[in-house]
Protein backbone atom coordinates (compact mmCIF):
# COMPACT_ATOMS: atom_id res chain seq x y z
CA UNK A 1 0.00 0.00 0.00
CA UNK A 2 2.80 2.17 1.09
CA UNK A 3 4.44 1.94 -2.81
CA UNK A 4 0.79 2.90 -4.48
CA UNK A 5 1.17 6.10 -2.22
CA UNK A 6 4.84 6.90 -3.51
CA UNK A 7 3.38 5.94 -7.10
CA UNK A 8 0.43 8.88 -6.65
CA UNK A 9 3.43 10.96 -5.34
CA UNK A 10 5.49 10.57 -8.06
CA UNK A 11 2.75 11.10 -10.29
CA UNK A 12 1.74 14.66 -8.80
CA UNK A 13 5.21 15.75 -8.68
CA UNK A 14 6.06 16.29 -12.28
CA UNK A 15 2.45 17.92 -12.91
CA UNK A 16 3.65 20.19 -10.41
CA UNK A 17 6.53 21.31 -12.11
CA UNK A 18 4.86 22.02 -15.47
CA UNK A 19 4.50 26.00 -15.17
CA UNK A 20 8.02 27.38 -15.93
CA UNK A 21 7.15 30.86 -14.23
CA UNK A 22 7.43 28.82 -10.89
CA UNK A 23 10.88 27.69 -11.69
CA UNK A 24 12.66 31.22 -12.68
CA UNK A 25 11.12 32.61 -9.00
CA UNK A 26 12.41 30.14 -7.30
CA UNK A 27 16.40 31.10 -9.36
CA UNK A 28 15.92 34.66 -7.85
CA UNK A 29 16.69 34.48 -4.56
CA UNK A 30 19.94 33.43 -3.48
CA UNK A 31 19.86 29.22 -2.20
CA UNK A 32 19.48 29.13 1.40
CA UNK A 33 21.53 26.43 1.96
CA UNK A 34 24.64 28.55 0.36
CA UNK A 35 23.86 31.05 2.84
CA UNK A 36 26.73 31.09 5.91
CA UNK A 37 26.75 28.88 8.06
CA UNK A 38 25.35 30.71 11.45
CA UNK A 39 22.73 32.83 9.31
CA UNK A 40 21.22 29.67 7.75
CA UNK A 41 20.67 28.15 11.31
CA UNK A 42 19.68 31.15 13.08
CA UNK A 43 17.03 32.44 10.27
CA UNK A 44 16.19 29.84 8.75
CA UNK A 45 16.72 26.54 10.11
CA UNK A 46 15.38 27.15 13.46
CA UNK A 47 12.08 29.45 12.83
CA UNK A 48 11.25 26.12 10.47
CA UNK A 49 11.98 23.52 12.74
CA UNK A 50 10.13 25.34 15.22
CA UNK A 51 6.98 25.94 13.04
CA UNK A 52 7.36 22.10 12.15
CA UNK A 53 7.32 21.09 16.17
CA UNK A 54 4.30 22.99 16.58
CA UNK A 55 2.59 21.38 13.99
CA UNK A 56 3.55 18.23 16.11
CA UNK A 57 1.89 19.72 18.82
CA UNK A 58 5.16 21.15 20.43
CA UNK A 59 4.65 24.17 21.45
CA UNK A 60 6.92 25.18 24.53
CA UNK A 61 10.24 23.76 22.38
CA UNK A 62 13.34 26.25 23.41
CA UNK A 63 15.87 25.78 20.33
CA UNK A 64 19.18 27.53 21.00
CA UNK A 65 22.34 27.73 18.52
CA UNK A 66 25.42 27.33 20.81
CA UNK A 67 28.92 26.56 20.86
CA UNK A 68 30.19 24.49 23.60
CA UNK A 69 31.11 21.02 24.30
CA UNK A 70 29.79 17.45 23.76
CA UNK A 71 27.94 16.73 26.60
CA UNK A 72 28.77 12.74 26.48
CA UNK A 73 31.24 10.80 28.49
CA UNK A 74 34.31 10.12 26.73
CA UNK A 75 34.23 13.29 25.12
CA UNK A 76 36.83 16.23 25.38
CA UNK A 77 34.67 19.44 26.77
CA UNK A 78 36.93 21.45 25.97
CA UNK A 79 36.54 20.97 22.15
CA UNK A 80 33.50 23.19 21.20
CA UNK A 81 31.39 22.25 18.72
CA UNK A 82 28.54 24.06 17.36
CA UNK A 83 25.14 22.45 18.13
CA UNK A 84 21.23 22.89 17.92
CA UNK A 85 19.69 22.21 21.55
CA UNK A 86 16.36 21.96 22.03
CA UNK A 87 14.37 21.37 25.01
CA UNK A 88 10.76 21.65 25.83
CA UNK A 89 8.24 20.01 28.64
CA UNK A 90 10.58 21.94 31.31
CA UNK A 91 13.83 19.90 30.32
CA UNK A 92 12.12 16.58 30.30
CA UNK A 93 12.99 15.91 26.85
CA UNK A 94 16.38 17.30 25.53
CA UNK A 95 18.21 16.77 22.24
CA UNK A 96 21.21 17.49 20.55
CA UNK A 97 22.30 18.20 16.41
CA UNK A 98 25.76 18.45 16.33
CA UNK A 99 27.40 20.13 13.62
CA UNK A 100 31.07 19.56 14.09
CA UNK A 101 32.29 20.77 10.50
CA UNK A 102 30.91 23.90 10.92
CA UNK A 103 28.57 23.12 7.89
CA UNK A 104 25.31 21.96 7.20
CA UNK A 105 26.99 19.53 4.30
CA UNK A 106 29.50 18.36 6.92
CA UNK A 107 28.80 15.44 9.46
CA UNK A 108 26.22 15.62 11.66
CA UNK A 109 25.34 13.66 14.74
CA UNK A 110 22.99 13.67 17.05
CA UNK A 111 21.75 12.89 20.49
CA UNK A 112 18.74 12.87 23.31
CA UNK A 113 18.26 12.77 26.86
CA UNK A 114 15.36 12.72 29.24
CA UNK A 115 14.87 13.96 32.92
CA UNK A 116 18.04 16.49 32.77
CA UNK A 117 20.28 13.09 32.40
CA UNK A 118 23.54 13.67 30.38
CA UNK A 119 22.58 12.33 26.98
CA UNK A 120 24.71 8.49 27.10
CA UNK A 121 25.09 7.64 22.87
CA UNK A 122 26.42 9.98 20.11
CA UNK A 123 24.32 8.96 16.85
CA UNK A 124 25.16 9.80 13.70
CA UNK A 125 22.30 12.14 11.93
CA UNK A 126 21.49 12.25 8.04
CA UNK A 127 24.50 10.08 7.19
CA UNK A 128 23.33 8.74 4.27
CA UNK A 129 21.91 11.81 2.99
CA UNK A 130 24.24 13.72 0.12
CA UNK A 131 21.73 16.29 -0.75
CA UNK A 132 21.46 19.02 2.51
CA UNK A 133 18.68 21.86 2.03
CA UNK A 134 16.53 23.19 4.60
CA UNK A 135 13.45 20.85 4.07
CA UNK A 136 15.65 17.93 4.32
CA UNK A 137 17.32 19.25 8.11
CA UNK A 138 13.73 19.78 9.78
CA UNK A 139 12.34 16.94 8.09
CA UNK A 140 15.01 14.49 9.58
CA UNK A 141 15.15 16.08 12.64
CA UNK A 142 11.49 15.48 13.03
CA UNK A 143 11.76 11.76 12.00
CA UNK A 144 14.27 11.30 14.56
CA UNK A 145 12.00 12.50 17.35
CA UNK A 146 9.10 11.18 16.59
CA UNK A 147 11.47 7.98 16.38
CA UNK A 148 12.56 8.67 19.83
CA UNK A 149 8.54 8.27 20.36
CA UNK A 150 8.57 11.73 21.74
CA UNK A 151 6.24 13.43 19.19
CA UNK A 152 3.27 10.41 19.17
CA UNK A 153 2.42 7.57 21.36
CA UNK A 154 3.55 4.29 20.02
CA UNK B 1 47.47 -72.31 -4.83
CA UNK B 2 48.60 -68.89 -4.59
CA UNK B 3 45.10 -67.46 -5.65
CA UNK B 4 43.74 -68.37 -2.39
CA UNK B 5 46.11 -67.16 -0.18
CA UNK B 6 45.76 -63.62 -2.28
CA UNK B 7 42.41 -64.25 -1.15
CA UNK B 8 43.19 -64.52 2.56
CA UNK B 9 45.18 -61.49 2.12
CA UNK B 10 43.29 -59.38 0.99
CA UNK B 11 40.36 -60.49 3.61
CA UNK B 12 42.91 -59.64 6.55
CA UNK B 13 44.35 -56.56 4.69
CA UNK B 14 40.29 -55.11 4.47
CA UNK B 15 39.81 -56.28 8.29
CA UNK B 16 42.48 -54.09 9.05
CA UNK B 17 41.57 -51.28 7.58
CA UNK B 18 37.90 -51.38 8.73
CA UNK B 19 39.23 -51.88 12.66
CA UNK B 20 41.72 -49.14 11.83
CA UNK B 21 38.74 -46.55 10.01
CA UNK B 22 36.23 -47.25 13.18
CA UNK B 23 39.29 -46.48 15.53
CA UNK B 24 39.68 -43.81 14.01
CA UNK B 25 36.27 -42.68 14.07
CA UNK B 26 35.84 -43.27 17.96
CA UNK B 27 39.13 -41.78 18.48
CA UNK B 28 37.29 -37.86 19.05
CA UNK B 29 34.37 -40.49 21.10
CA UNK B 30 37.32 -41.58 22.96
CA UNK B 31 38.85 -38.26 23.72
CA UNK B 32 35.86 -37.27 25.79
CA UNK B 33 36.87 -40.71 28.45
CA UNK B 34 39.98 -37.99 29.67
CA UNK B 35 37.73 -35.00 30.09
CA UNK B 36 35.80 -34.14 32.76
CA UNK B 37 32.29 -32.33 32.55
CA UNK B 38 32.83 -28.81 32.93
CA UNK B 39 29.99 -26.61 34.61
CA UNK B 40 29.21 -22.48 33.86
CA UNK B 41 28.14 -21.09 37.00
CA UNK B 42 25.42 -19.71 34.77
CA UNK B 43 24.29 -15.93 35.94
CA UNK B 44 27.77 -15.28 37.45
CA UNK B 45 29.96 -17.19 34.50
CA UNK B 46 28.88 -16.96 31.05
CA UNK B 47 30.26 -17.98 27.85
CA UNK B 48 31.87 -15.79 25.53
CA UNK B 49 30.04 -16.16 21.83
CA UNK B 50 31.79 -17.15 18.83
CA UNK B 51 32.41 -15.20 16.32
CA UNK B 52 29.41 -14.59 13.61
CA UNK B 53 27.22 -15.55 16.79
CA UNK B 54 23.34 -14.40 15.67
CA UNK B 55 22.10 -12.62 18.41
CA UNK B 56 19.51 -10.01 19.02
CA UNK B 57 19.91 -7.90 16.25
CA UNK B 58 20.61 -4.19 16.38
CA UNK B 59 19.33 -1.14 14.23
CA UNK B 60 20.68 2.01 13.39
CA UNK B 61 18.00 4.73 12.86
CA UNK B 62 19.95 7.40 11.10
CA UNK B 63 21.17 4.57 8.75
CA UNK B 64 17.85 3.39 7.56
CA UNK B 65 16.14 4.25 4.22
CA UNK B 66 13.30 2.68 4.83
CA UNK B 67 13.92 -0.07 1.66
CA UNK B 68 12.39 -2.39 2.93
CA UNK B 69 14.64 -4.65 1.73
CA UNK B 70 14.81 -6.58 5.25
CA UNK B 71 10.84 -7.35 4.32
CA UNK B 72 11.54 -9.08 1.16
CA UNK B 73 14.65 -11.43 2.42
CA UNK B 74 12.87 -12.22 5.54
CA UNK B 75 11.22 -15.75 5.35
CA UNK B 76 8.57 -14.15 6.92
CA UNK B 77 8.11 -11.09 5.88
CA UNK B 78 8.66 -9.99 9.76
CA UNK B 79 10.15 -6.13 9.89
CA UNK B 80 7.72 -3.44 10.27
CA UNK B 81 8.69 -0.71 8.44
CA UNK B 82 6.15 2.40 9.20
CA UNK B 83 7.09 5.32 6.36
CA UNK B 84 4.88 7.30 4.25
CA UNK B 85 6.29 9.95 2.09
CA UNK B 86 7.04 13.82 2.55
CA UNK B 87 6.27 15.44 -0.15
CA UNK B 88 7.60 19.19 1.40
CA UNK B 89 11.37 17.02 1.12
CA UNK B 90 10.54 14.82 -1.34
CA UNK B 91 11.58 12.18 0.85
CA UNK B 92 10.41 8.50 2.33
CA UNK B 93 9.28 9.73 5.94
CA UNK B 94 10.46 6.97 8.61
CA UNK B 95 8.11 6.70 11.36
CA UNK B 96 8.51 3.46 13.35
CA UNK B 97 10.32 0.54 12.56
CA UNK B 98 10.00 -2.80 14.38
CA UNK B 99 11.35 -6.27 14.63
CA UNK B 100 9.43 -9.41 17.10
CA UNK B 101 11.53 -11.35 18.35
CA UNK B 102 9.47 -13.70 19.61
CA UNK B 103 8.53 -14.69 16.08
CA UNK B 104 12.52 -13.91 14.59
CA UNK B 105 14.48 -16.98 13.74
CA UNK B 106 17.67 -15.20 13.70
CA UNK B 107 18.62 -16.18 9.86
CA UNK B 108 20.20 -12.81 9.37
CA UNK B 109 19.01 -12.42 5.94
CA UNK B 110 18.27 -8.77 6.82
CA UNK B 111 21.49 -7.99 7.87
CA UNK B 112 23.17 -9.58 5.20
CA UNK B 113 20.89 -7.57 2.30
CA UNK B 114 20.84 -4.69 4.47
CA UNK B 115 22.38 -1.94 1.73
CA UNK B 116 23.15 0.93 4.14
CA UNK B 117 24.35 -1.49 6.99
CA UNK B 118 21.81 0.00 9.34
CA UNK B 119 20.62 -3.68 10.95
CA UNK B 120 23.93 -5.81 12.69
CA UNK B 121 23.99 -8.78 14.65
CA UNK B 122 24.75 -8.86 18.42
CA UNK B 123 25.60 -11.04 20.98
CA UNK B 124 22.93 -10.72 22.67
CA UNK B 125 21.15 -13.65 23.35
CA UNK B 126 18.92 -13.37 26.93
CA UNK B 127 15.66 -12.28 25.39
CA UNK B 128 13.21 -14.15 28.46
CA UNK B 129 10.50 -12.20 29.12
CA UNK B 130 7.07 -12.60 30.76
CA UNK B 131 4.79 -11.81 28.36
CA UNK B 132 5.60 -12.35 24.25
CA UNK B 133 4.50 -9.02 23.18
CA UNK B 134 7.27 -7.48 25.02
CA UNK B 135 9.85 -9.35 22.68
CA UNK B 136 8.16 -6.73 19.50
CA UNK B 137 10.96 -4.51 19.58
CA UNK B 138 10.71 -1.12 18.38
CA UNK B 139 13.16 1.23 17.22
CA UNK B 140 14.23 2.83 20.46
CA UNK B 141 14.74 -0.96 21.57
CA UNK B 142 16.31 -1.60 18.55
CA UNK B 143 18.67 0.79 19.06
CA UNK B 144 20.05 0.18 22.54
CA UNK B 145 23.78 -0.47 22.68
CA UNK B 146 23.50 -4.39 23.20
CA UNK B 147 24.85 -5.81 26.24
CA UNK B 148 28.24 -8.15 26.28
CA UNK B 149 29.26 -10.44 28.19
CA UNK B 150 32.62 -9.45 28.41
CA UNK B 151 31.62 -6.16 29.07
CA UNK B 152 29.20 -7.26 32.77
CA UNK B 153 31.98 -6.34 35.76
CA UNK B 154 29.58 -8.77 37.55
CA UNK B 155 29.98 -11.77 34.73
CA UNK B 156 33.15 -13.78 34.75
CA UNK B 157 33.44 -14.55 31.00
CA UNK B 158 34.65 -18.40 29.77
CA UNK B 159 35.36 -19.30 26.38
CA UNK B 160 34.14 -21.82 24.31
CA UNK B 161 35.79 -25.14 23.89
CA UNK B 162 36.62 -24.70 20.57
CA UNK B 163 38.63 -21.29 21.72
CA UNK B 164 40.81 -22.75 24.28
CA UNK B 165 44.65 -23.60 23.45
CA UNK B 166 45.38 -27.10 22.50
CA UNK B 167 45.07 -29.92 25.02
CA UNK B 168 42.95 -27.35 27.56
CA UNK B 169 39.60 -28.74 28.21
CA UNK B 170 38.93 -26.52 31.20
CA UNK B 171 38.05 -22.95 30.72
CA UNK B 172 38.67 -21.83 34.64
CA UNK B 173 41.77 -21.00 35.31
CA UNK B 174 42.86 -19.93 32.11
CA UNK B 175 46.28 -18.33 31.88
CA UNK B 176 45.98 -14.35 31.21
CA UNK B 177 46.22 -13.96 27.00
CA UNK B 178 46.42 -17.77 26.54
CA UNK B 179 45.67 -18.12 22.62
CA UNK B 180 43.02 -20.59 20.99
CA UNK B 181 44.35 -23.48 18.88
CA UNK B 182 45.66 -22.42 15.18
CA UNK B 183 46.64 -18.90 13.91
CA UNK B 184 44.33 -15.87 14.73
CA UNK B 185 42.95 -14.15 11.62
CA UNK B 186 45.35 -11.38 12.31
CA UNK B 187 47.86 -13.58 11.72
CA UNK B 188 46.57 -15.23 8.73
CA UNK B 189 46.65 -11.96 6.81
CA UNK B 190 49.83 -10.91 7.98
CA UNK B 191 50.94 -14.34 6.19
CA UNK B 192 49.26 -13.74 3.11
CA UNK B 193 50.52 -10.03 3.01
CA UNK B 194 53.92 -10.93 3.44
CA UNK B 195 53.47 -13.84 0.59
CA UNK B 196 51.72 -11.02 -2.02
CA UNK B 197 54.96 -9.62 -3.22
CA UNK B 198 56.52 -12.94 -3.87
CA UNK B 199 53.74 -13.49 -6.27
CA UNK B 200 53.33 -10.22 -8.27
CA UNK B 201 57.05 -10.04 -8.85
CA UNK B 202 56.94 -14.03 -10.28
CA UNK B 203 54.59 -12.92 -13.27
CA UNK B 204 56.83 -9.96 -13.93
CA UNK B 205 60.02 -12.13 -14.01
Amino acid sequence: MAEEQNNQEKAKAPAEKKPPAAKAKKEKPPKLEDKPFDEFIQQHYLPALKEAMAGEGIDDVDLAFVQQGVPIKGANSNELCWQVIGKWDNGDRLFNIYFPDEDIAGQKAFSSATYNNPPSTLESFMIDERRVNLELLVMYTIQRLNAQKWLTRN
Amino acid sequence: MFKVLKQVQDYAKESWQAAKYIGQGLSVTFDHMSRRPVTVQYPYEKLVPSERYRGRIHYEFDKCIACEVCVRVCPINLPVVDWEFDKKAKKKKLNHYSIDFGVCIFCGNCVEYCPTNCLSMTEEYELASYERHELNYDNVALGRLPYKVTQDPMVTPLKEFAYLPKGEVEPHGLAKGAQRAGKRPEEILEEIEAAKPKEEAKPEG
